[in-house]
């Protein structure tokens, strides 16, 4: 500390206020955002990676797919940070590109998914009935299957690359969010809001839309978060298996693949790809939890 | 007399419960006369709560209105089907027990109370807010601008129990029903709800109808009374009478179990037994079981409400020896 004089005893606290007015005015679930550690840690780490993969036509060194072969398995250098793999193409801008092509994927893939399975959840909890049961049943027979031998067997059926994984998931992860949805649309439905709201007399539409919904998202939302690490892994994983992002574009998995002969002598190659796998999954989490608090309702 | 602002008449509601059915509300037939208030009184279970819900056409699933007719404010109220919240409209409001799950939590409270007359009133927005604003007045809280703005977790049970009533009150109901409105809050705030409702009864001409377990709020708010026990009315009449002069062994044993504070002798006396399972309902007059005057006849005989002097009605077998014994008369 410097011996410099303090404005009056409260100096530093003074600040402090100020600083929490400006959060304080805003909405107040910024201001639990704000102090939440987990919800801060994921999003900038996340948000790291997202801004690598936004910029990575501006930050690359060399074209994603320009093919080197007098200069394969380089090691890193100036030249090529991470070195060069078994075509000599550049490891550091494919790493970036595939972090493009596999975190759009997640992120897209889980928008169908998380629309429909709402939806559905929505209606079948509030209007229930002989369609809720259907629902259900339906839901439980589709969660009885093996999550990645029934996404494996769609990709093989509806065919290779992003087609067949967005077809996949779309057949499939609805059904979490429909449940989960679902089930939050009992809960909220019996309290006594809801029932406020029938007896004011406002349409379903409304009561749906403006009251239901909002309340019961938050699940949904807080659910996509670990959502989009599964569909990143799997995403990841079918490129591993060749059934997904299709050569020659990068991908995470395909990378960790393709490095893997070469594992004693450039460990990097699947190394890196891996921990970037790793480390989305890790942000993705944080920000769930922190998602999770801060949307709980009091 | 003129037509009362809401009349039910032989009202039934059925219940599935483990795959069987029964009548949780069996023939309930009650008037409210416009300006006036009514109490319900019974213990947890007896069916008030559902008579009320009928009434107001929000039966849980597993409950439905299999007969009977409800009137108010000169029509006909469907009581299960697709027009029923538009045949309630502007004539029936209902106010809910937990003031803690009775306001949706993610919008403001002013939006919630500008809702109704904006969507189902068909108000503009500036006109809605400016009812809104009013109704917050209306109800009693202060510093109306900055509560128009509040979220429901920043707001006390008791603010919040009058943003459910300004909520209530905003499709403009002739006719409160209040479902327990009271006994989540505290001793000193009941007072204030009780005391706001009864002013909004004399200034709007509203008429309340009062679900509670304890019969000394009715006193303070209610004209009429009607007591409720295993689903059917066992007792009706005036307040002030009925409190002095029970006809019922069950409202003598409801004043008996309530603390007077100031009686001499404050024992409270419970009434022995529970309420009986409703799959397995006793034969006769269902109270039997647990009544200081059951006599062999109670196992068998029907029971029914039947006048029981100006104003009143009772469906006591032996009523008449309560009327002349007086063993009513003067229980704390």
């Amino acid at each position: 500390m410097s011996a410099s004089p303090v404005i009056g005893p409260n100096a530093g606290g003074d600040q402090a206020v100020a600083l929490e007015g400006l959060v304080v005015r805003s909405h107040p679930l910024l201001r639990k955002a704000a102090h939440n550690r987990s919800l801060i840690a994921g999003a900038s780490i996340l948000g790291v990676m997202i801004l690598l993969a936004v910029l990575a036509p501006w930050i690359d060194r060399y074209p994603p797919l320009e093919q080197d072969l007098t200069n394969i398995l380089a090691l890193p250098s100036w030249e090529h940070w991470l070195g060069t793999d078994q075509l000599g193409r550049d490891v550091w801008s494919r790493l970036l590109w595939a972090g493009r092509f596999d975190l759009a994927t997640g992120f897209l893939v889980v928008l169908i998914p998380i629309t429909i399975g709402t939806i559905i959840g929505t209606l079948a909890g509030y209007y229930k009935g002989w369609p809720d049961t259907v629902l259900s049943r339906i839901i439980d027979v589709v969660m009885a299957f093996p999550y990645y031998v029934l996404i494996i067997t769609l990709v093989f059926v509806v065919g290779k690359g992003i087609r067949g994984i967005f077809i996949a998931f779309a057949l499939t992860d609805w059904v979490t969010y429909a449940r989960t949805v679902r089930s939050s649309t009992l809960v909220v439905g019996r309290l006594g809001w809801s029932s406020a709201a029938k007896g004011g007399g406002l349409s379903d539409p409304r009561i749906l839309g403006r009251h239901i919904l909002p309340n019961t998202i938050t699940q949904a939302i807080v659910y996509a978060t670990s959502d989009i690490v599964y569909v990143i892994l799997a995403v990841v994983t079918l490129g591993y298996l060749g059934l997904g992002i299709q050569a020659p574009a990068p991908d995470w998995g395909s990378m960790i693949f393709d490095g893997q002969p070469f594992m004693t002598t450039r460990w990097w190659l699947s190394t890196i790809p891996g921990l970037c796998v790793v480390i989305t999954g890790i942000g993705l989490s944080l920000l769930g939890d922190g998602l999770a608090d801060v949307l709980r309702p009091e | 007399m003129s037509d009362p602002a809401l009349r039910v008449d032989g009202l039934v509601v059925e219940v599935t419960r483990d795959h069987e059915r029964f009548r949780a509300v069996d023939g309930v037939s009650l008037a409210v006369e416009r300006g006036r208030s009514i109490g319900l009184v019974g213990e947890s279970g007896c069916g008030k709560s559902l008579t009320l819900r009928a009434i107001m056409g929000l039966l849980p699933d597993r409950a439905a209105a299999v007969e009977g007719r409800v009137t108010a404010v000169g029509a006909e109220l469907p009581l299960a089907g697709k027009g029923v919240a538009a045949a309630r409209r502007g004539r029936l409001g209902m106010i809910f027990q937990d003031p803690g799950t009775g306001l949706d939590p993610v919008m403001t409270c002013g939006y919630q109370i500008a809702e109704a007359p904006r969507r189902v009133l068909g108000m503009s927005r500036a006109q809605a807010d400016e009812r809104a604003l009013e109704l917050l007045r209306l109800v009693g809280i202060p510093d109306v601008e900055r509560r128009m703005r509040s979220y429901p977790y920043e707001l006390s049970g008791g603010t919040r129990q009058r943003v459910m009533i300004a909520i209530a009150l905003s499709s403009e109901p002739k006719v409160l029903l209040c479902d327990e409105p009271t006994t989540a809050l505290d001793v000193t705030i009941q007072a204030q709800i009780l005391r706001l409702l009864v002013d909004l009864q004399e200034e709007m001409g509203l008429s309340i109808v009062f679900v509670t377990h304890e019969l000394a709020l009715v006193g303070e708010l209610c004209e009429d009374v009607c007591v409720m026990y295993a689903g059917r009315l066992v007792e009706t009449g005036r307040t002030a009478d009925l409190l002095a002069r029970p006809l019922h062994p069950y409202t003598i044993g409801l004043l008996r179990s309530a603390v007077d504070l100031d009686a001499e002798v404050t024992a409270p006396v419970p009434i022995p037994g529970s309420l009986p399972d409703p799959l397995n309902r006793p034969s006769g007059c269902a109270f039997h079981p647990r009544c200081f005057l059951a006599r062999p006849a109670c196992e068998t005989a029907d029971v029914a409400l039947a006048p029981a002097g100006p104003g009143r009605a009772s469906a006591c077998l032996y009523v008449e020896e309560l009327m002349t014994r007086g063993l009513g008369a003067g229980v704390p």
